[in-house]
């Protein structure tokens, strides 16, 4: 009787226990924040990670970090000046609005400016090459035409 | 012993290559026929010994001969025999002798397949192959020589890294590398052509199927590794920017550029100097990212081994072959200018304006994986990485689907703007249409990114498939739509699904970028999780073994609206020689969605409860399948009756043999 | 000639940069060194609770004094390596502290007790000292000097030659 007790007790206990699995952290909000901001940032101890997928300690403690900052209320771009100041550009990969890298950002756009005016240009160019269309005469076209009757035969 | 053959067989094929590089070339300047045909005879020999080469290594994998220090390094007893094969490329050294092998058996097909080409032709292309592979081989055999021994060796091999004893391994590199190396024949080819400064239909003849071939070979290979970071990464991502993978893709954006220009210089005579230039640039653009991947000047998961040394071999082999070949571009480029003229408004433009953005897109990419070298000369540090690439990725794609709806329904040399318009309207307003549908069906904030994406891709599908309507109803004298079909030329039907296999992919990107769902949440055995309409159960966790590691395994059943879907089982290895822990994701795939789980960390000692990573990922496999369809249309291309070229040059040649001694 | 060089004059100057980054820049055991921001700028001062006694302590009360702030755990293989140059230092009368670096107590103690114990005195890191400081792996050390400014950084364990080249002269020099 005791061991059926027993057992029936281990069996609803399981039952009451399943539940909804519960986020690592209780506010889906914040883990969200956590989750999109740590893909921005690059592990540092990594062959080229993101603080998102590493699992190493260093990545630990930044999401940590992350944690803590946005409980406080902090926005992203606080966040990043955090870690940016202590750790320098290469911790976001996105990088940065300065003057000094407008080079990165610029490249894209006046490369295609660049190469859409040598397009058009090119173009345009062996356009003018265009002869007029040749005009064929009508004696030319009568020995074409008999040159060719001969040929089929 | 087989060690030492392995090693004597790789000097001599250096040797042969050596030969192969000097000989047949000079011959072809100075005209000594005997020289230029030892060509094909020495390719051969080439072929022979790095296949000698590599059985050896091989065979010495296969019979776990751990005193040979590379495969003490990367193999180990108790390793399944597949990756004990596959592992001759798991690492640096051995996988060079796989893009050696490989470029040896391209090689060997040029000269199965060149009969009908002039002497010096071929001369000069299996000359420049040679070369190519002088660089390689004694890249290996001065600096990463896979046979070096260490007396006495050890008892068993330090295993291959767990994430690479996988499918992936067995089928990726070799695919990738088929590409990388199959574009070297379109560069011999182009210095072929500069170095006899005649570039006719020959030789776009003659180029392109090779170009073709090693084009559908790289987007396989390419998605493959997409593939396989997906499913064995563990963290559900597919594309990182990472430079490995830029350095493969920026060859394949040369590689379409230049299949697209070898198209209209074989149709219309146009863009001559251009094909040369992309053919040039596809090939140094592999040589770069063997340069990148082995040479440690960019921190990247992928890399092998870093050794300055190395990479400065690499770096004075590049410098001699890429630029060797761009100082012979800039002397004999102007030589094989020329060509028939078209209009600003031309299918010609519209297929140059796709090259530009393909060339501009290549540049942006290389840009990016450079940048950071770039800042470290002047003491800074920046990370350029996903934000920066997608950012200018999107537009271009965008712009380069609208492309792809006009082209091919421009003529040739003029278009007829009235015509394109009235035959695109259709499917113009069913692709605003449609992306408007699909934007809306979700039912979630208005998402900018999928209604472009949406557009992009079945704009591209419509205007397609709409093209193809049209030519089977202006055949309509041929009888039933069954005869028509085999009417149109393969080559249209490469058109039609190389643009298909793009916009799918496009397709599947939009959706998992925009609409996947992420969770990472703690559950205890018996826990539930719900994602859309799917529910996701824990139900066990049990300890398993497998060849050479223990694991952990859950189990967890999925359900949809009470009926069972499956049970995924994710794993936690730890591989007992290295003692490295691995994830192994449970995947479910379906035409629409995958379904994804992954442990994390156990969070009792009991290990009843763990950090679980729940995806659900929609539409992601389109985005490889897409590529398949890229193969297939590479097949469609090669199948053109314009190859057979062979077969049709013979029977011409008896017919006007027989007209003319009768007539 | 005229266009059709462009190609190779691009491809040379990518040649340059890239025999450039081979070459050129500091590397670390998997990869590039990367350059901290916290040269010639102030400590952010941390007050923590140290490894032997039972007690806080302060980093501005090391204001006037040269010293330098090693960053180390017991389970990092490369601390071990420099582990002689801090005692040789330390014998020589550089006051270095150790800040110890996701560790636990009882472990740190026993390495101290294995390996020597070169620290003028030990604090244990509560996480956000070490980002403060810019710190992502061990072992990692600053040279700091009386105004509780930061001189230089090692990352990586310190070699001899880091020793008697750069850290001896440096003292020196900011020692006045």
């Amino acid at each position: 009787m005791k061991y059926a007790v027993m057992i029936a007790l281990l069996l609803s206990m399981g039952l009451a226990i399943a539940k909804e699995a519960q986020p690592m952290v209780g506010d889906t909000v914040l883990e969200q924040k956590i989750h999109d901001l740590s893909k921005e940032l690059r592990c540092l101890k990594c062959q080229n990670q993101s603080i998102f997928d590493s699992k190493s300690g260093f990545a630990d403690q930044i999401r940590g970090e992350l944690r803590d900052q946005f409980q406080e209320g902090k926005t992203d771009q606080e966040i990043k000046a955090f870690l940016t100041d202590r750790y320098g550009d290469f911790i976001v990969y996105e990088p940065p609005f300065t003057l000094a890298n407008m080079l990165v950002w610029e490249f894209p756009v006046a490369l295609l400016i660049i190469a859409i005016l040598v397009l058009v240009t090119a173009i345009r160019k062996q356009q003018g090459r265009t002869r007029p269309e040749a005009t064929v005469s009508d004696e030319q076209s009568e020995r074409v035409k008999k040159l060719l009757s001969k040929g089929e035969s | 012993m087989i060690p030492e053959l392995g090693n004597f067989s790789l000097i001599l094929s250096l040797m042969l290559a050596l030969t192969l590089g000097i000989v047949p070339l000079v011959g072809a300047q100075i005209g000594n026929v005997q020289w230029m045909n030892m060509a094909r005879t020495t390719s051969v020999g080439l072929f022979v010994f790095i296949a000698i080469a590599f059985a050896c290594l091989a065979y010495s994998f296969l019979n776990d001969d751990f005193s040979v220090t590379y495969i003490a390094m990367h193999s180990n007893s108790h390793m399944p025999v597949q990756y004990k094969f596959a592992g001759i490329w798991g690492g640096h050294e051995g996988s060079l002798l796989l893009w050696v092998l490989f470029l040896s058996v391209w090689t060997v097909s040029v000269t199965i397949f060149s009969r009908h080409l002039p002497l010096d032709m071929v001369a000069r292309v299996l000359s420049v192959l040679g070369l190519v592979a002088v660089g390689f081989i004694s890249f290996m055999v001065f600096t990463s020589n896979p046979f070096e021994r260490v007396l006495p060796g050890p008892m068993d091999g330090q295993d291959l890294n767990p994430l690479l004893q996988d499918f992936g391994l067995v089928i990726h590199p070799p695919m990738l590398y088929m590409g990388y190396v199959g574009f070297s024949v379109a560069f011999a080819f182009a210095l072929a052509a500069l170095m006899g400064g005649k570039l006719d239909s020959t030789w776009v003849r003659w180029t392109r199927p090779w170009t073709t071939i090693a084009w559908m070979f790289l987007s396989v290979g390419i998605a493959l590794g997409s593939w396989w970071a997906y499913y064995e990464l563990g963290w559900g991502g597919w594309w990182f920017w990472d430079p490995v993978e830029n350095a493969s893709f920026m060859p394949w954006l040369a590689g379409t550029a230049l299949i697209h220009s070898l198209a209209v210089t074989e149709k219309r005579g146009s863009f001559r100097s251009w094909s040369v230039l992309l053919a040039i640039l596809a090939f140094s653009l592999s040589l770069l990212g063997t340069f990148l991947v082995r040479s440690g000047v960019l921190t990247s998961v992928h890399s092998f081994a870093a050794d300055p040394e190395r990479g400065l071999f690499i770096l004075i082999f590049l410098l001699i072959v890429v630029g060797g070949s761009l100082l012979l571009y800039a002397l004999r480029a102007s030589t094989v200018f020329g060509g028939g003229m078209f209009h600003s408004l031309s299918k010609e433009t519209a297929i140059l304006s796709g090259n530009v953005l393909l060339v501009v897109a290549c540049a942006v990419v290389l840009m990016g994986t450079l940048a950071p070298i770039l800042y470290e000369a002047f003491d800074k540090n920046i990370s350029v990485g996903p934000p920066f690439f997608n950012l200018f990725f999107v537009p271009l794609a965008v712009t380069a689907a609208i492309l792809m709806g006009i082209g091919p329904v421009a003529y040739w040399k003029k278009a007829d703007p009235l015509a394109i318009a009235k035959q695109l309207r259709v499917p113009l307003v069913a692709a605003i249409a449609t992306a408007i549908v699909i934007v809306l069906f979700d039912g979630e904030a208005f998402n900018p990114y999928v209604l472009a994406g949406s557009f992009a891709a079945f704009w591209i599908i419509y205007a397609t498939l709409l093209n193809f309507v049209t030519r089977i109803s202006m055949l309509s004298e041929k009888g039933p739509v069954k005869n028509r079909m085999i009417q149109i030329p393969s080559s249209f039907y490469g058109m039609c699904f190389g643009h298909i296999g793009l916009a799918v992919s496009i397709i599947g990107i939009t959706m998992v970028s925009n609409y996947q769902v992420e969770r990472d949440v703690r559950m205890d055995i018996g826990d539930t999780l719900s994602i859309h309409d799917y529910t996701f159960r824990f139900i066990n966790m049990e300890k398993v073994s497998g060849p050479n590691y223990d694991a952990d395994r859950g189990y967890f059943t999925v359900t949809r609206g009470g009926d069972a879907v499956t049970v995924l089982t994710p794993e936690k290895r730890i591989y007992r020689a290295q003692r490295r822990p691995m994830t192994e994701a449970g995947i479910y795939t379906s035409i629409f969605r995958d379904l994804y789980v992954s442990l994390g960390d156990p969070l009792n000692k009991k290990g009843t409860s763990w950090s679980v990573r729940v995806y659900y990922k929609p539409f992601v496999v389109w985005i490889w399948s897409g590529s398949l369809f890229m193969a297939i249309a590479g097949g469609f291309v090669l199948s053109d009756r314009r190859y057979r070229v062979g077969r049709k040059a013979k029977k011409f040649a008896v017919r006007s043999l027989a007209a003319s001694t009768t007539g | 000639m005229n266009k059709f060089i462009i190609p190779l004059i691009v491809f040379m100057a990518i040649s340059v940069l890239l025999l450039w980054g081979l070459f050129g820049p500091e590397r670390r055991a998997g990869g590039v060194l990367v350059k901290t921001t916290q040269i010639d700028r102030s400590i952010r001062d941390f007050q923590l609770q140290r490894l032997y006694k039972n007690e806080q302590f302060a980093s501005d009360s090391l204001r006037g004094k040269v010293w330098m702030l090693n960053v180390w755990a017991s389970w990092c293989v490369a601390c071990v390596q420099e582990h002689r140059v801090l005692q040789a230092m330390a014998s020589e009368n550089i006051a270095i502290y150790g800040l110890n670096y996701k560790d636990k107590p009882t472990d740190a103690k026993r390495w101290l007790a294995e390996h020597g114990n070169p620290y003028a005195l030990i604090v244990m890191d509560n996480s956000k000292v070490s980002l403060d400081f810019g710190v992502y792996g061990v072992p990692e050390s600053f040279l700091i000097d009386k105004k509780g400014v930061i001189r230089k950084k090692f990352t990586g364990p310190i070699s001899w030659k880091d020793y008697q080249d750069v850290i001896k002269p440096m003292v020196k020099e900011l020692e006045g």
